[in-house]
């Protein structure tokens, strides 16, 4: 199995699973690209070569999934967390029948969380002397299941958000409780800025709230037309970029107080909403995923962003650069999985 | 992609909800479902695909004071359809859960909206502990009064005198919901699965002789249904407005309403439903040659004015 070359798009190739792509990331040594399925699959794809490995680490669907060092991490729906080698080799990590692993975020040093309800398991790197996997440190219980997981403050803060607002964690953890900051009602995505400075949860009725940590200030971004599915930091900590509209909205989170309620969106879309916002590691540059499978390219400089190509499906499900920028990786809910050099892509 | 349906089981503690969802599960169906229960959990649910599930109801900023939706199922749903081998999800809540924040999350939430299908509340009700159970806890009613299919449950333990006054106090509660009596959950599958209770578009009509049941009174900690039927054409604007309106100003006693209704001057019927001030319309099958065109709707809820209903309904006549 391989991801064959789009004839239309210079450096894009494209390939179809079969199943809900969850999640894809890209390997920190530029290897290998995994994508994470519904049916419990993880496909991995060399990156030179296009070759598919297809592994089977869920027994269900594979729900989460994130690159730690040149190998891969997952977490399904049957309580699973599997570590998969560039080989396609898989270790088990950790297994809690009848929970769900939804969320994933590496800190540094080789050190890992994953959220599985409202129980955050804390991972030490490696595996212990007799080879088996270390035995994670359980914090919590939050208040409520967790909606998102996200890492901060070069992989130093490990921010969760719930129902009644956040918790934070110091990597490793210093306490089983973490600190809490309040907020009434639900929070689902959540992303935290590079700087650990800011951190934006979106809430089941349309509106993002923003927790700015340095100033121990929390607002409301508000005025969207649907629930905000993703949300995203751009490089500089500045800019938060979101889902909600038939556009990326963007809102300065630095502006003087009476003007941060104005969201500029750019690269409109007539079709449907926002699904995934993917900014660049290192440029101005972002992908946007949209309803209809359709992947833009845009410059959030610029504000400019217009469609590259489409996936079938009826949304884009999850888009990921590699570390150093050079690709691009996606998925749609019908099954269709891409990766594109951008290289190539300039060249042509 | 096809949407999944959903199947929400209520009713009060000890009721025979789990009961019930056993007797579905173990049936030969060939089909595959996921179970949602609540975090006290069913250690006894034989299936490899349980979720925990926190209720965790939390009201929406939107000014709508009564308008609350269920965050985790927001998650467990947009989970559960990530996998493609599920026929359908079925739901347990706890016994003293208000059925209502699980309705409006699927009325207010777009993607549990575009991915899954209500298809109906089902609620168990203990035939013998039922009217002790109406009189002291608010809770009891409102699982009736959501229904679209009621279950009178545990009727072994019952005479049939008992059994007959337990189905009249809760038709009175609920005029529309089909009512089936039995023992250890023993209803067929196909009157609990497959009902598409919450699609308009299938709305032929209100049953007629429900309409006529007699509404409650005084009983029931003031919570009451009336019925309203119209023989004159209705003015479809003025009627929405007016719906809209009275919704916005009296939602939170209204627990649910429903209607099919003539519009003057139209092939189609109009058909609404509306769980608190959340008001659904939309244009529905059209009315056939010959058929009596009767415009018919149904309230429930807590302090109901009938007069003041009626007289609304007959001031939206064309
Ligand atoms: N006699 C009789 N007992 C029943 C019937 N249905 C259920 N039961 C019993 O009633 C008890 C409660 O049944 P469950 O199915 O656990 O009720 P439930 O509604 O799930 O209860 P909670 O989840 O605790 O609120 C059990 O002991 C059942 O065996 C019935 O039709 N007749
Ligand atoms: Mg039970």
């Amino acid at each position: 199995m391989h991801l064959s070359a789009d004839p239309g798009v210079p450096g894009l190739f494209r390939l179809e699973t079969g199943a809900f792509v969850t999640a894809c990331a890209l390997a920190a040594d530029g290897g290998a690209t995994a994508f994470s399925l519904g049916d419990g699959r993880v496909l991995l794809c060399d990156v030179q070569t296009k070759t598919v490995t297809a592994t089977m680490p869920h027994q269900g669907a594979a729900l989460c999934l994130t690159a730690l060092g040149p190998a891969f991490l997952s977490g399904g729906d049957d309580g699973r967390i599997v570590l998969t080698l560039a080989s396609g080799e898989g270790h088990e990590l950790y297994r809690r029948k009848g929970k769900w692993i939804e969320h994933l975020a590496v800190a540094r040093e080789g050190r890992f969380a994953a959220a599985m309800g409202r129980d955050i398991l804390a991972f030490e790197p490696g595996l212990s002397d007799d080879g088996a996997p270390t035995t994670p440190v359980t914090l919590g219980p939050l208040p409520g299941a967790a909606g998102g997981l996200t890492v901060a403050a070069g992989g130093r803060m490990l921010v969760t958000a719930h129902t009644g607002g956040l918790t934070l964690f110091d990597v490793p953890p210093s306490s089983s409780a973490g600190q809490r900051v309040e907020a009434p009602g639900g929070h689902l995505a959540l992303a935290a800025s590079p700087d650990g400075r800011f951190v934006a949860a979106a809430t089941p009725d349309k509106a993002v709230r923003v927790f700015d940590l340095q100033e121990q200030e929390g607002y409301l971004l508000e005025g969207y037309p649907t629930r905000v599915e993703c949300l995203a930091f751009d490089h500089s900590g500045r800019f938060l970029l979101t889902g909600g509209e038939q556009a990326v909205v963007l809102w300065d989170l630095m502006a003087p107080p009476e003007e941060r309620g104005k969201a500029v969106a750019f690269g409109a879309f007539e079709h449907g909403f926002l699904r995934v916002v993917a900014p660049h590691p290192g440029l101005p540059l972002l992908a946007a995923g949209f309803d209809g499978g359709v992947v833009f390219l845009g410059d959030a400089a610029r504000r400019t962003a217009q469609p590259l190509f489409t996936m079938p499906g009826d949304k884009v499900s999850c888009l990921a650069w590699s570390p150093d920028g050079r690709f691009l990786a996606g998925g749609s809910d019908a099954g269709a999985v891409f990766l594109l050099d951008l290289i190539a892509l300039a060249k042509a | 992609m096809a949407q999944i349906p959903v199947t929400v089981l209520t009713g009060y503690l000890g009721a025979g909800k789990t009961t019930l969802l056993q007797r579905i599960l173990s049936e030969n169906h060939g089909r595959r479902f996921a179970v949602v229960v609540n975090e006290f959990g069913e250690i006894g649910i034989d299936s490899d695909l349980v979720v925990d599930a926190e209720e965790e109801v939390y009201s929406m900023n939107n000014g709508c004071v009564c308008c609350s939706v269920r965050g985790d199922l927001i998650r467990i749903l947009s989970g559960l359809v990530k996998r493609r081998d599920l026929d359908g999800i079925l739901l347990e809540t706890t016994g003293l859960a208000d059925p209502s924040p699980i309705i409006q999350t699927f009325f207010m939430d777009d993607a549990v909206r575009d991915a899954t299908l209500l298809d109906a509340v089902v609620t168990v009700l203990d035939a013998l502990h039922f009217p002790g159970q109406a009189a002291s806890r608010s809770e009891a009613l409102e699982q009736v009064v959501y229904a679209d299919l009621l279950i009178l449950n545990k009727a072994d333990l019952v005479d049939e005198a008992r059994l007959a006054a337990v189905e009249a106090q809760v038709r009175r509660l609920n005029p529309q919901a089909d009512i089936v009596r039995s023992v250890r959950g023993d209803v067929p599958l196909e009157t609990i699965l497959g009902r598409n209770s919450f699609d308009l578009s299938r709305l032929l009509f209100l049953s007629p002789a429900l309409m006529d049941a007699p509404s409650a009174g005084q009983h029931d900690a003031d919570v009451s249904s009336v019925s309203l039927t119209l023989d004159q054409p209705v003015d479809a604007r003025r009627f929405q407005e007016h719906l809209g309106a009275y919704l916005a100003e009296r939602g939170g006693d209204i627990y649910r309403c429903k209607g099919i209704v003539h519009a003057a001057g139209q092939p189609q019927r109009l058909v609404f439903q509306g769980v608190h001030m959340l008001l659904e319309t939309t244009w529905g099958v059209p009315w056939k040659d010959g058929e009596e065109r009767l415009t018919r709707a149904v309230f429930i809820g807590r302090n109901l004015n009938a007069d003041e209903l009626r007289a609304g309904l007959a001031a939206c006549a064309a």
